[in-house]
């Protein structure tokens, strides 16, 4: 697979685009504006917004305005928005207490609706793993309905690229992983005018869930395996917190926080039984002498280490480093002499000039892969979204059949995303790290270590 | 001087006609709205390969081979939106809408995708807009159809063929009517759009790309800043150059982190290992920012000459001397066996690996197993060298030109193979090939690594040496190409125009 040589590959389909309803898409300054909007902008030839719900009319008609929504309708009941038939794909992207109610009542409402092809919900899919397994019972019901979830961290061009290296062997077999990552606002400090409800243990947003969750998603992601059995502990040594101002100066007020500050999770993957080693920081102060996020992969033959600034492994531009060799055992299809196949992609011609001398292909390569100006904010769910239009446009991953916007039948629907490069991760995907996130609650509060080698099932 | 904006009729120019009619059956007839062609050539560097990024003047010219762009404004009632069509079917088609606000389109450079180089014209030409005219709004919407005959990945800088296309349609269409678009502006503004896809290149390709004109070379310095000078090929000498192909596919971009941007690398850590050498601090230039060789050349001619103690100014006679001190000081300090990881951390005179990563390998994707620092020095500076004398034969003017220039372009060849690791067998096979049945010099040109080779010829030459390699490289190696495949990989050039726009 290569989905870095795009060139030939038509983007704009010989049919409609994606007729997408945003829950939640609100003008200006929300995360949805400033992310799924701006990757729909850049794909505007495969999606086109034609509808927003938002629980009130005005707030959805200035949206459409300011924005200059030219085919969308605003609704103000989810009820109408859910049967309306011109939509093919439902966004929705509200404060995680709020999914359950909104996804149920969406998967409800649209049951007659045979255009709704697509239902697409933000990480975490609900509040808790009970309600999680509810929606995903429920969606499972519908033949012609294909779920995704915003675990968009398995599309960060650094994510894929160590998935590549991993996979062709370039670092051996795994000996042991350490992590280490920051949850942002569960430090000292808390913004102003961050919602209280981040704050609130009974909410199901939390540094476990959220940014322990993406990244732990990812290294399975990336190590092609789940976890054997874990053990975590949690903190909440900082029940009250410092409020900063607008300009993130502390001052004297302080707040009450009821989430964990800090995580400590250690476990053994199931695939050749990797130890795993994680330490999450709530937040301020960051660390002075060390990156934020760390995921430290060491290998018998190499290591592979993803860096970033910031703790969020889904949202940040990182930088990884491989030290190895350049070519792994199961590879001979991937890496060329030169080692770029990764980049240039299989089917590529370039023939590898001038032999070099004074290396061999025993000695160690070294690898740094940053791209300068890549904006992962919108560029790894623009990078979902691309996904979701292959699969529509050009067929389901893996086949090669081509088929038309109109023929979705149950069949061609995948139920999870599981390890595979291709694809996008599902409502299946999302379970299954929900299990693992409430095993880590169970953990801390037995004070046990737990066998999950089941919850992929 | 500024790009010429000819006011054409398009009945009365066969290809533009043709190519109009070509985006009218693609999208429609609407005459309603503004439409207007810009047009910029490919280019062949004749001398200085892999030294534009140094700093060191180069020496190509721009060919008849162009990449088009007929343009038409989008309804202004519409969101601006951009539509790509290329008549290459390899490029399929794009659509994207441009962010209302204003603000620069992103650019996902992890991505291979030809609209990508389409963006990077566009956000320089954006950027350019904001800074010069305090342009806010986005840019106008446009239907694009892009028709080009430069081969792709063939070392004739189709991309910045087809950027300084954009970037120049852009300008024009949100500047006031008759706005003159200055061509070294243009320049500038294009050199650095490529480093938006991780392609760390130096703006040689743009310069010559615009800068062109008829029956000239042009003389590209990058210090003390970006300028193309013309230089006439001496009067009446019958040259012709031609240019083949290998029809090796080569693209920067995606064999960046092992060939190109690895290249940038191993110079720039080459220029720091030297300064450490000799206690000299280098200039925070270059596509690093951690100095170049040059800055090498100028910080030790500073601190060690009292002569002259100040940077070189791009005279031909000091340069030539200095730079022969540049090969000496290689020779004596740098090791021909190349430099592990560790080993260049510490003549760097850097603390850690991890700092050295930091200064030296994030910026662009690289990948290695030991850097070359010896080769790569030596090959720039010699080829810096070659371009000062290759200069110096146009100024002359004599008639022994095809063989000193010819011998130059070999020696460059030679360079590029053994020092530089940037030239692959079948160009070697096209070079010898063409050297014994006529040409007086052969070499790769653009990055290398595949891609196209140029051969200095005679018009009473060119044709044995194009049957030579029919015969010899192409109906061998590649047997199953059809005439018109054939056509294209041989391409006969004489010195073209740069950049231009018809409305």
């Amino acid at each position: 697979m290569n989905n870095n040589k795009r060139s030939k590959l038509s983007t704009v389909p010989s049919s409609r685009p994606i007729r997408v309803g945003f829950v939640g898409l609100t003008s200006g300054k929300s995360w949805v504006a400033k992310t799924h909007f701006l990757a729909i902008q850049q794909l505007s030839s495969q999606f086109q917004i034609v509808a927003l719900y938002n629980p009130t009319l005005k707030s959805s008609l200035q949206t459409i305005e300011q924005l200059q929504l030219k085919h969308a309708t605003g609704f103000d009941s989810l009820e109408s928005f859910a049967q309306y038939k011109d939509i093919d794909m439902i966004v929705v992207s509200v404060k995680v207490p709020e999914h359950y109610e909104v996804v149920k009542s969406i998967l409800e409402h649209s049951s007659q609706n045979l255009n709704l092809r697509y239902l697409y919900v933000e990480w975490a899919l609900a509040a808790s793993v009970q309600q999680a397994e509810e929606l995903y019972s429920i969606s499972q019901q519908r033949a012609n309905l294909q779920t995704i979830i915003c675990l968009q961290g398995r599309k960060s061009p650094y994510i894929v690229r160590a998935k590549e290296l991993i996979s062709e062997g370039c670092i051996g077999d795994i000996n042991s992983i350490e992590i280490s990552g920051n949850g942002g606002w569960y430090g000292y400090e808390r913004p102003m005018r961050s919602p209280e409800y981040l704050y609130d243990i009974e909410s199901g947003v939390n540094l476990i869930s959220n940014s322990f969750g993406h990244t732990i998603d990812v290294l399975q992601y990336i190590t092609g395996s789940y976890f054997q059995k874990i053990n975590a502990m949690i903190s909440n040594n900082i029940p009250t917190q410092f409020l900063l101002d607008e300009n993130g100066k502390r001052t004297k007020e302080t707040i009450a926080k009821t989430c964990p500050d800090h995580l400590l999770f250690q476990g053994i993957l199931e695939n050749g039984k990797v130890p795993v080693s994680c330490s999450f920081k709530g937040g301020t102060p960051v660390k002075k002498l060390t990156k934020n996020l760390v995921i430290d992969i060491h290998g018998t033959k190499g290591d592979l280490k993803i860096e970033g600034d910031a703790g969020f492994v889904e949202i940040s531009n990182l930088v990884l480093y491989f030290y190895g060799i350049k070519n792994g055992n199961g590879s001979s299809n991937g890496t060329d002499n030169n080692g770029a196949a990764a980049i240039e992609g299989k089917e590529k011609v370039t023939k590898s000039p001038s032999p070099s001398t004074g290396t061999s292909e025993e000695e160690q390569t070294m690898e740094v892969f940053h791209l300068r100006n890549y904006n992962s904010v919108v560029g790894n769910i623009l990078r979902i979204y691309e996904s979701i239009a292959d699969y529509h446009f050009l067929g389901k991953p893996e086949s090669k059949s081509s088929r038309g916007p109109d023929d979705l039948f149950a069949s061609t629907k995948f139920d999870k995303q599981g390890f595979k490069f291709e694809g996008f991760p599902t409502f299946k995907d999302a379970i299954i790290l929900h299990r693992l996130i409430d095993a880590v609650f169970r953990s801390d509060k037995e004070e046990k270590t737990l066998d999950v080698s089941k919850i992929m099932i | 001087m500024s790009v010429p904006i000819v006011p054409t009729d398009f009945a009365h120019a066969p290809k533009l006609e043709q190519l109009k009619n070509e985006f009218v059956e693609c999208y429609d007839t609407d005459d309603s709205r503004k439409f207007f062609i810009t047009r910029s050539p490919g280019r062949v560097n004749l001398i200085g390969e892999h030294i534009d990024y140094c700093q060191f003047s180069v020496l190509p010219m721009a060919i008849e081979n162009d990449l088009m762009l007929a343009c038409r404004l989008t309804s202004e009632s519409e969101n601006p939106s951009i539509t790509l069509t290329n008549h290459d079917s390899n490029f399929a088609q794009r659509k994207f809408d441009l962010p209302l606000d204003g603000s620069l389109i992103e650019i996902d450079p992890s991505v291979s995708d030809w609209s990508n180089y389409f963006k990077c014209g566009l956000l320089v030409a954006q950027q350019f807009l904001q800074e010069k005219y305090n342009f806010k709004g986005p840019v106008h919407g446009m239907e694009i159809y892009v028709k080009g005959d430069i081969p792709s990945g063939g070392g004739l800088s189709s991309s910045a063929a087809f950027i300084c296309a954009v970037s120049l349609a852009i300008i024009y269409s949100n500047v006031p009517a008759g706005t003159p678009i200055l061509k070294d502006e243009l320049t500038k503004t294009t050199a650095v759009a490529e480093h938006h896809v991780g392609v760390n290149n130096g703006g040689m390709d743009q310069a010559a790309s615009i800068c062109g004109i008829e029956g000239h070379a042009l003389y590209v310095e990058f210090k003390p800043e970006l300028k193309a000078t013309p230089f006439k090929f001496p009067e009446d000498l019958p040259i012709s150059f031609l240019i083949a192909n290998t029809l090796v596919v080569s693209n920067k971009a995606e064999t960046g982190p092992v060939n190109y941007n690895l290249r940038v690398v191993e110079v720039t850590v080459a220029a720091n290992v030297l300064a450490q050498k000799f206690g000299v601090t280098l200039q925070t230039e270059g596509n690093l920012g951690k100095g170049t060789l040059r800055n090498f050349m100028d910080s030790y001619y500073t601190k060690y000459d009292k002569s002259c103690r100040k940077p070189w100014d791009g005279e031909i006679q000091t340069g030539i001397e200095r730079l022969n001190k540049m090969l000496q000081l290689v020779e004596e300090t740098l090791d021909p066996n190349g430099y592990t990881l560790d080993h260049a951390v510490e003549l760097c005179g850097c603390e850690s690996i991890s700092q050295f990563t930091e200064l030296y390998l994030t910026n662009f994707p690289v990948r290695f197993q030991r850097l070359k620092l010896f080769q790569r020095a030596k090959h720039v500076y010699s080829e810096a060298l070659r371009v000062l004398k290759a200069l110096q034969l146009f100024q002359k003017g004599e008639s022994n030109f095809f063989e000193e220039f010819g011998a130059l372009m070999n020696e460059s060849q030679e360079s590029c193979d053994k020092l530089y690791e940037c030239s692959c067998p079948e160009t070697d096979s096209i070079c010898e090939i063409a050297l014994k049945n006529g040409s007086f010099g052969s070499r790769l040109t653009g990055a290398g690594w595949g891609g196209c080779t140029v051969h200095l010829c005679s018009t009473d030459t060119v044709d044995s040496v194009k049957s030579a390699l029919t015969e010899q490289y192409y109906n061998l190696r590649f047997p199953e190409l059809t005439a018109e495949e054939l056509e294209d990989a041989i391409i006969i050039s004489k010195p073209s125009l740069g950049s231009v726009l018809y409305e």
